[in-house]
């Protein structure tokens, strides 16, 4: 009984933010007399959409409260000997393992023991964002952001880190005379505030971000063949030259750039070449500690795990806490054709319905452990919901061990060492210049859709008042006025990668032949361009009307 | 830019009139205060957001009318004006006639039923009388939203037309 305070699950500024759990009752967690109510005491400086959403993932309806193999209800210890038994007969080198980006760090280290003393080579988290944000060391401070001359926001900021945007706001106005200034392909909730916003043609922001960096430090920067508005080019070059603090934020979201970890690359060495606050922000912040831990222990290559799965390698796949089905459709089919599938899941999400055994998993406001926030701070959750004694990834890791032969226990201070000989992206990646013609589809996302949406799209708001919405694609007046499409029309659209029917909803700041699609849908990733490097990228499409 | 955190406000300014205040050039249009309204009132959801031309997304709240028209239009007097100047429906006698709905100038009345009640921005009074804010300021993650005393925010009108002429505002 009593009030848990707990960091949120979503958040990636987890510094400041709380949620506090006001329970009437210590019974058991899906009894009528729990009731469980959010407080707002430690919110004074706002919770996003989706940490309103907290409540109801605590109680959802049709939460995964009970173990099941092959559709049946069963025992945890039932399931877990199912996982044992299936593992048996495949080699550890078949075996995938896929990791959500909200696992406390000690379950990442376990995965990485437990794989590297298998021989599993297949394990990585499940988000390309957590992975290439991963790459860069964060100088930052939450506290000090609305002290910052210049803010520069690279991507769209605010609608996937909505909490950041008081504090921007606090910058701009309170007489300060500071600048919010914005880099990103197209309009955007955060390109609205920019006093100026330096568009880049989708394709070429690594370009645009690399010419800027070049041109605060002094180098010789060509604007012409970057194809940017020069005078707000040297508007901001100016004025990051003479500023003097300032805060790089950079969110390359899904879908948005073709090239985020040379985006990344530049805007860290722009932040670096005068002292500022730097910040990659990923899907969730802590998916960049577990990415780290992965990669430190020769682990976490999507790339070549999702290969894997494509080309029928994988006999067994485990999904811990995450939905690689939903995050990735396109490969539906071959996750439903490996022989042995097994999740752990909060809610029922595309993978549950065709994994073999489901368990029950907790949120991260119930888990216990270590987390990693934006500042790079390590801390504990520890005033965590009560919640039942699910099994989690632990028991599965435990039992995959137990399978073959791995060691799982370890000390808390190998875990931070294993961190923290992480290895920086040091040297400059090549940047991959490409036209998209005449119409590039690029990827946009709501504030109160997470990640991939598998998630969110399970919280009765959103299936109530976004439901019919959500999921548009956002095209400009004068090209809906060409193309002759009306707000509401169904399109389809068609990439190289695939088509979608969609409806159409026309947003009057957009000004270039540009199709937004939603990357929260299925529909919209699936038509998004591919690379394997960096997962979804902006592509090359056209656009009709049914 | 004054908090607006209840625990600061000495007792004379807690009796004084106060109002939810949108400063619109702080808006990200996140629908943050909107999900809060769902869930505080159990998903009866009396705050909705203005979509004006796509471009800008923003709530708007009940302003506590001087004058309310939704209680003169209400043929089973379920909405009451009380001396704090805060405009309640009592839902028992809400018939969900949708009449205030319509007579409200400002759409500011949801016409979305559930069971057949009209629902409406009550400054989350259950919360005003714990001594805490309403739920949609509390979430407000741009700081946009201010709940603030009756004479304050008039003075902000002053402050507010000021924010409109400084560089940057692409919206409305």
């Amino acid at each position: 009984m009593g009030a848990h305070s707990v960091t949120c699950h979503f958040c990636s500024m987890q510094d400041s933010f709380e949620i506090v759990f006001e329970l009437t009752s210590q019974k058991a967690h899906f009894s009528k007399e729990h009731v469980p109510k959010i407080g707002y005491h430690y919110s004074r400086n706002g919770l996003c959409p989706r940490g309103n959403f907290c409540l109801e993932a605590l109680k959802h309806t049709k939460r995964v409260a009970y173990c099941t193999v092959d559709g049946m209800q069963t025992r945890c210890s039932e399931a877990l000997e199912t996982v044992k038994e299936r593992l048996k007969s495949i080699d550890p080198a078949k075996v995938a393992i896929l990791i959500s980006g909200s696992v406390p760090l000690e379950v990442a280290y376990k995965t990485a023991l437990v794989a590297n003393s298998c021989g599993i080579r297949f394990v990585s988290t499940v988000n390309f964002d957590d992975i290439i944000t991963a790459k860069f060391m964060n100088n930052y401070s939450r506290e000090k952001i609305a002290e910052q001359e210049i803010i520069l926001a690279i991507g769209d900021v605010f609608t996937n880190h909505p909490t950041i945007s008081k504090l921007v706001h606090d910058a701009r106005f309170a007489e300060r005379k500071n600048f919010l200034a914005v880099v990103d392909n197209a309009s955007s909730r955060t390109s609205w505030f920019a006093w100026q916003f330096l568009k880049a043609k989708p394709g070429r922001t690594a370009a645009v971000v690399k010419a800027l960096a070049k041109a605060v430090r002094g180098e010789k920067a060509e604007v012409k063949n970057i194809d940017v508005d020069k005078a707000t080019f040297d508007k901001l070059v100016n004025l990051l030259q003479g500023a003097k603090s300032c805060a790089v934020l950079y969110s390359p979201g899904t879908g948005r750039f073709m090239d985020p970890l040379s985006i990344g690359y530049w805007a860290k060495q722009l932040a670096d070449a005068r002292g500022f606050m730097f910040a990659a922000m990923s899907t969730s912040s802590n998916g960049r500690g577990v990415a780290r831990i992965l990669e430190a222990n020769g682990l976490g290559n999507l790339k070549n795990t999702l290969a894997a799965i494509n080309a029928g390698d994988i006999e067994a796949l485990i999904c811990l806490g995450c939905d690689p089905v939903e995050a990735y459709p396109g490969i539906y089919q071959k996750v439903k054709d490996i022989p042995v599938r097994i999740a752990t899941a909060t809610l029922p999400t595309a993978i549950t319905k065709i994994a073999q055994v489901v368990l029950p998993t907790k949120f991260l406001f119930e888990r216990t452990g270590t987390i990693l926030s934006l500042s790079e701070r390590k801390y504990e959750l520890s005033d965590s919901v009560p919640s039942p004694d699910y099994p989690c990834e632990c028991a599965v890791l435990d039992s995959i061990g137990d399978v073959y032969g791995g060691s799982t226990d370890f000390e808390q201070s190998e875990m931070i060492a294993s961190m923290d000989s992480f290895a920086y992206l040091a040297e400059e990646p090549e940047i991959k210049e490409v036209d998209l013609g005449e119409i590039p589809v690029v990827g946009y996302s709501l504030p109160h859709h997470h990640g991939d949406g598998s998630i969110t799209r399970k919280f009765s708001w959103i299936r109530k008042n976004t439901a019919e919405s959500d999921g548009n694609v956002l095209i400009s007046p004068a090209f809906a006025k060409k193309m002759g499409i009306m707000n509401g029309d169904s399109v389809v659209v068609e990439t190289k990668d695939g088509k979608g029917e969609f409806t159409v909803r026309i947003q009057e700041d957009l000004k270039d032949d540009i199709v937004l699609v939603p990357v929260y849908m299925p529909s919209g990733r699936a038509i998004l361009g591919w690379d394997d490097d960096f997962g979804f990228v902006p592509t090359t499409g056209r656009i009709e009307k049914v | 830019m004054p908090e607006t955190d209840v625990k600061n406000i000495s007792a004379e300014e807690k009796k004084e009139e106060r109002r939810i205040v949108l400063d619109i050039d702080r808006c990200i249009g996140c629908r943050s205060c909107e999900v809060a309204c769902f869930y505080e009132h159990r998903g009866q959801q009396n705050l909705v957001h203005s979509d004006p031309y796509y471009y800008a997304q923003f709530p708007y709240h009940c302003r506590q009318c001087e004058e309310p028209v939704c209680i003169d239009a209400c043929p089973r007097d379920a909405i009451e004006k009380l001396e704090d100047g805060t405009i309640v429906r009592h839902k028992f006698k809400c018939i969900g006639c949708n009449s205030c709905a319509i007579a409200c100038p400002f759409a500011a009345i949801n016409e979305k039923l559930i069971h057949r009640i009209v629902s409406k921005c009550d400054l989350c009074i259950s919360r005003l009388s714990e001594d805490e804010i309403p739920v949609c300021v509390a979430t407000c993650t741009s700081g946009a939203l201010m709940f603030i005393p009756l004479t304050e925010a008039i003075k902000r009108k002053e402050w507010g037309a000021r924010i409109i002429a400084k560089p940057g505002l692409h919206r409305i």
